[in-house]
């Protein structure tokens, strides 16, 4: 969905994803680079062209995998704009203590509820 | 002390026995059910079953009064995360993860990981002891920096042989420590000192300078 958006919009998207179903399921027309590899490793980093990247946006499904994977990207290729997804909104603490910007669909979706109700 | 070891796997049972027969207070934290109930077993309850890098199951094990969080998992994300919720939560004093992926090992330490070990980078040190044609071996890694001690055997025509140390320009962020004679007699590199065939030459450098430091002091005039 990310991806689609910022496709939408007009930016140069490039997508690594370990999953070869994953990648298949993106539609052709938008014109999204797909490369088959591991977010967490330098080399593929590279491969989907981090050193010229504006934005890293990390959403696995593992948290620690997006942590580590934005920590890289931030140490490693000095990348100040990178956003973490975080499945589990009890660590967003840990890792806005950690320096990473982060999304929590799990809370964004609870706070709507809540609204909701109150509304 | 009181040390936190999280995941028991095969590296973090044996930490964990070996550090109960040397009169510690351990605790392992494991989240497949199947090897908690293996470890309880066998080491009696010494272990917790979760996920070792949540702040909240390692505030249940106690982290505020550990004197050491070692994360072993087979997972380098994981020993990160537990590693940092120590640190950065608990304030513990020293944090040990286990590198599986020797890329992460610099990073790790740049993160705040007091100790780094990876059995690759253990095993290819070995492998480049073993083998006595290989013209550099890494020693070890200093700790919060990228630096490591290398050593660096100088053959017997060597361009540098029979010259001062100071009279040989060294690559940057590089210092040579101590030089050892094929007899294994070590000398300190004061002003003076020669370069003499078969010396090891023991340093310290970065990634980045070391093919240039390899090159400087191996290389074959004419």
């Amino acid at each position: 969905m990310v991806a689609r958006a910022m496709a939408l919009e007009g930016h140069a998207v490039s997508i690594l994803d370990t999953s070869e179903d994953n990648l298949r399921r993106l539609p052709d027309h938008l014109g999204v680079i797909t490369l088959l590899g591991d977010g967490t490793l330098e080399q593929d980093l590279r491969r989907a062209g981090i050193e010229e990247a504006d934005v890293f946006v990390a959403v696995e499904e593992r948290d620690s995998r997006n942590a580590l994977a934005a920590q890289k990207v931030r140490h490693l290729f000095n990348l100040d704009k990178v956003i973490c997804n975080i499945g589990d909104p009890v660590r967003q603490d840990m890792y806005l203590a950690l320096g990473l910007e982060t999304v929590s669909p799990a809370r964004a979706a609870s706070d709507m509820i809540l609204q909701a109700i109150h509304r | 002390m009181y040390i936190i070891i999280v995941g028991c796997g095969k590296v973090g049972y044996h930490v964990a026995q070996a550090l109960l027969s040397a009169g510690h207070e351990v605790l392992a934290i494991e989240q497949d059910s199947q090897k908690y109930a293996a470890i309880v077993d066998a080491l009696g309850s010494v272990v917790i079953s979760g996920d070792g890098a949540e702040a909240a199951v390692l505030e249940e094990a106690g982290a505020g009064r550990a004197d050491a969080v070692i994360a072993v998992t087979g997972q380098d994300d994981d020993n990160l995360m537990a590693c940092q919720v120590a640190k950065l939560r608990f304030k513990v004093a020293k944090t040990i993860a286990l590198v599986n992926n020797p890329e992460n090992e610099s990073l790790f330490r740049k993160l705040g990981v007091d100790v780094t070990v990876s059995q690759t980078s253990m095993i290819l040190s070995h492998i480049e002891e073993e083998l006595p044609e290989h013209p550099l071996v890494h020693l070890f890694p200093l700790p919060d920096s990228d630096r490591r001690l290398v050593g660096i055997p100088i053959p017997r025509d060597a361009a540098v042989v029979g010259k001062p140390l100071e009279s040989v320009t060294l690559p940057p962020d590089t210092l040579i420590v101590l030089l050892i004679d094929a007899r294994g007699e070590p000398r300190l590199p004061t002003e003076g000192e020669l370069f003499n065939a078969n010396d090891e030459v023991v340093a310290v450098t970065t990634p980045s300078a070391e093919a240039a430091l390899l090159h400087i002091l191996t290389r074959v005039d004419g």
